[in-house]
């Protein structure tokens, strides 16, 4: 009998979460010693509101995806990596016991991309923000070139 | 010698492995800790500083280079410059040896340090930071080391070492939080302080610092600034204030024979948001008719040499004493600055004292004789003002910010380096009518540091100056979801420097305010206009142009 996948998912939720919070930790560059880090707790906490959004629809993925995505753009971690969390729990779901009627693909794949749009504006506010301070820094001089 | 409360080598042993934190004793697939690699990407070194710069300050070994580069050009015979200035170190200053000798790795400290808690890097949780040192203390200097070096991690300097060292003794701001949590009162930031002076030794350093170091040595000041354009600054903003309030106060320069010397770091005079806060100093002394000068030679608080080494600092903190010394005044007013306080609290006294020539500071409106400040003959603004509200000196309305949500972020160096925690909250409760307070862990003497202090404030940083303020931007996210909080003041330059980044980052909507901008707001002048702005020239609330009943 084939099953929704949402459904495999939230009978396995714990552990599935588990493992996809050990596996993103893993990116930080203490991996499992990051532990007992508020980033590392904050990971966490995101990862779970972002798992609820990824199986139910209804939920709006757009606020806990700029959460994670806000927390991974500034970590000593490459784009790329960054941006596979989705990918890393699409392999973990396939993984999972049972037959589902529908891939889960389409879900994170479009998930993943909203990620990418997320990510990248947090990149953009960083770039504004060393544009930014530059001039505050300037602020008397600007004012007198600017007058 | 044998001492009978020295424990033998198998209870050590035993002793350090028992105690040590997890990371020391982790399986690193047959590694050491250290051998966790560092590597070197945009957003997490500083640039290092440009080859004049260290030729104006005859610092070692101008070059260009970059933190991302194979080979860092170390000068010759460079392991012996810096074995030799460890050596010379350990010797004159004792904290240090202190702190290489006692640390009992009982890891109190290891989830305290805002790098380990943003970024989750082990070698950042402070008792690893001084490992890292440690480690070759060890191994070259102690007689423990043939029977630490099996077990305890003793290792020889190596390039790699340096490049780990320049990585994570520039990843701590010197805020000194881990030390309050410490049974052994080890202050990892005196390690950091004694690490990037050695570093400085073969050329290896952040022009975020040293060039500030340089333009101060120069003209005083970290911009540059030549005298009549500080002049000119200052001027602009007695305009500004004209505008917004009616009055003229007229500050003067290097006037001799004024009472009160008054010295601010020169983010106030030349920076987005400083300026507003030297405007509130400009009209509390105008409101109470202070007599005071400002110099343009010590025109900056700010003393980036504690962040080089201890010969900088002083050379770049004697102009506060020459010039008062030069301009005849009684004693010296200082103005909202962390690291400043740092510097004039802990050292200046006696590194560029006694200033016997000045009196032991008394305000002159009310009398009060400031017996803490008499070694050093300087008084914190906000102790000053306090002193003025406490004696109803000053006509206030806090309604006038009205438009703001405050909450107080105390600065590491004021907080922990002067232990002053009392007399901004007092002021702010004066000057405003919403105030609240950040969780108790993360104010006070447990404050979180901006993340980007001891002149990490670059813009090229920015990556990791975000990661290391997540904990000061989670506790003001705290209060800005419970309590609606959209105004974080503080008492600090490089904090209004830094915290307008990290709060747009984490906080966006928060802004930064300093507290005698809000005291400038509030104050009620005489023949002053109605006031409907506040001094960034913004609404205040129940202040509009037609609203008669203020
Ligand atoms: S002084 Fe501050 S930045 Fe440095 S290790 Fe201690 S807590 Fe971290
Ligand atoms: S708290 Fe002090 S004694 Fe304990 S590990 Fe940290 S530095 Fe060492």
């Amino acid at each position: 009998m084939t099953r929704a996948w949402e459904q495999i998912v939230n009978e396995n939720r714990k552990a599935l979460l588990e493992q996809w919070t050990t596996s993103v930790m893993a990116m930080l560059p203490g991996g499992s010693t990051s532990h007992g880090s508020m980033v590392a707790s904050a990971i966490e906490e995101e990862l779970k509101a972002l798992l609820d959004a990824v199986t139910d629809r209804t939920m709006q993925a757009a606020e806990p995806i700029m959460r994670i995505t806000r927390i991974l753009a500034i970590q000593d971690i490459p784009p790329s990596k960054s941006l596979s969390i989705l990918f890393m729990l699409k392999a973990m779901i396939e993984e999972l016991p049972g037959e589902c009627d529908h891939p889960c693909r389409d879900r994170l794949e479009e998930l993943t991309l909203q990620a990418f749009d997320s990510y990248m504006k947090h990149r953009e506010t960083i770039c504004q923000i060393k544009y930014d301070e530059g001039r505050r820094k300037m602020h008397m001089a600007l004012r007198r070139v600017e007058a | 010698m044998s001492n009978k409360y020295a424990l033998k080598p198998d209870e050590l042993k035993k002793e350090f492995e028992q105690k040590k934190p997890r990371i020391l004793k982790e399986n690193l697939a047959g590694k050491d800790w250290w051998d966790l690699p560092v590597e070197f990407r945009d957003g997490n070194w500083c640039f290092p500083a440009k080859p004049e710069v260290l030729e104006d300050l005859h610092f070692a070994n101008p070059r260009k280079w970059a933190a991302t580069d194979k080979d860092w050009q170390l000068p010759d015979g460079w392991e012996k410059i810096i074995h030799d200035g460890m050596k010379d170190r350990l010797k004159r200053f004792r904290s240090f040896k202190v702190f290489m000798d006692s640390c009992v790795r009982c890891g109190a400290c290891a989830d305290k340090c805002h790098f380990f808690l943003g970024t989750g890097d082990p070698k950042n949780m402070p008792v690893l930071r001084a490992e890292l040192v440690r480690s070759v203390y060890r191994n070259d200097f102690t007689t423990f080391a043939k029977i630490l070096k099996n077990f305890s991690g003793s290792r020889t300097l190596t390039q790699d070492v340096i490049k780990e060292w320049h990585m994570y003794f520039y990843q701590c701001t010197e805020c000194r939080r881990c030390s309050v949590f410490c049974p052994m009162g080890i202050d990892t930031a005196e390690i950091t302080m004694m690490v990037r002076e050695l570093l400085n030794l073969i050329g290896v350093n952040n022009n975020w610092i040293l060039a500030p170091v340089a333009n101060c040595n120069r003209t005083g000041n970290h911009l540059g600034i030549e005298p009549h354009t500080f002049e000119q600054n200052i001027m602009s903003l007695v305009d500004d204030i004209e505008d917004v309030t009616g009055i003229r106060v007229n500050p003067t320069f290097n006037r001799k024979g004024a009472e009160i010397l008054f010295i601010t770091p020169s983010g106030d005079v030349f920076a987005d948001p400083g300026v507003y806060t030297m405007m509130g100093y400009l009209l509390l002394f105008h409101h109470i008719g202070l007599d005071y000068t400002i110099s343009t030679y010590a025109s900056e608080g700010g003393n980036f040499g504690m962040f080089t080494s201890n010969e900088m600092m002083k050379k770049i903190n004697a102009k506060m004493y020459h010039e008062a010394k030069r301009l005849g005044v009684k004693w010296i007013l200082g103005g909202e600055c962390g690291h400043m306080w740092r510097v004039v609290q802990q050292y200046m006294g006696t590194m560029n004292g006694p200033a016997d020539f000045l009196k032991e500071p008394v305000s002159p409106i009310t009398g009060t004789k400031f017996t803490n400040a008499k070694s050093t003959k300087m008084v914190h603004i906000a102790e000053f003002t306090a002193d003025l509200i406490k004696h109803g000196k000053l006509k206030l309305d806090p309604k006038r910010n009205d438009h703001l949500r405050t909450t107080f972020h105390d600065s590491c160096n004021v907080a922990r380096g002067m232990g002053m925690f009392e007399e901004p909250r007092y002021v702010l409760n004066k000057v405003c009518n919403v105030f609240h307070e950040m969780p108790e862990n993360t104010i006070r003497e447990q404050t979180f540091c901006c993340g980007s202090g001891s002149g990490l404030n670059a813009e090229e940083f920015m990556d990791t100056r975000m990661r290391g303020g997540f904990p000061r931007a989670s506790a003001v996210a705290h209060v800005r979801e419970k309590h609606k909080v959209d105004s974080l003041v503080t008492i600090c330059a490089i904090d209004r420097a830094s915290l307008p980044a990290l709060m747009r980052y984490w906080n966006p909507g928060v802004l930064v305010y300093g507290l005698h901008e809000l005291v400038g707001n509030a104050l009620i002048m005489q023949g002053e206009k109605k006031r409907t702005e506040d001094l960034r020239e913004n609404p205040m609330a129940g202040f509009e142009e037609d609203d008669d009943d203020e």
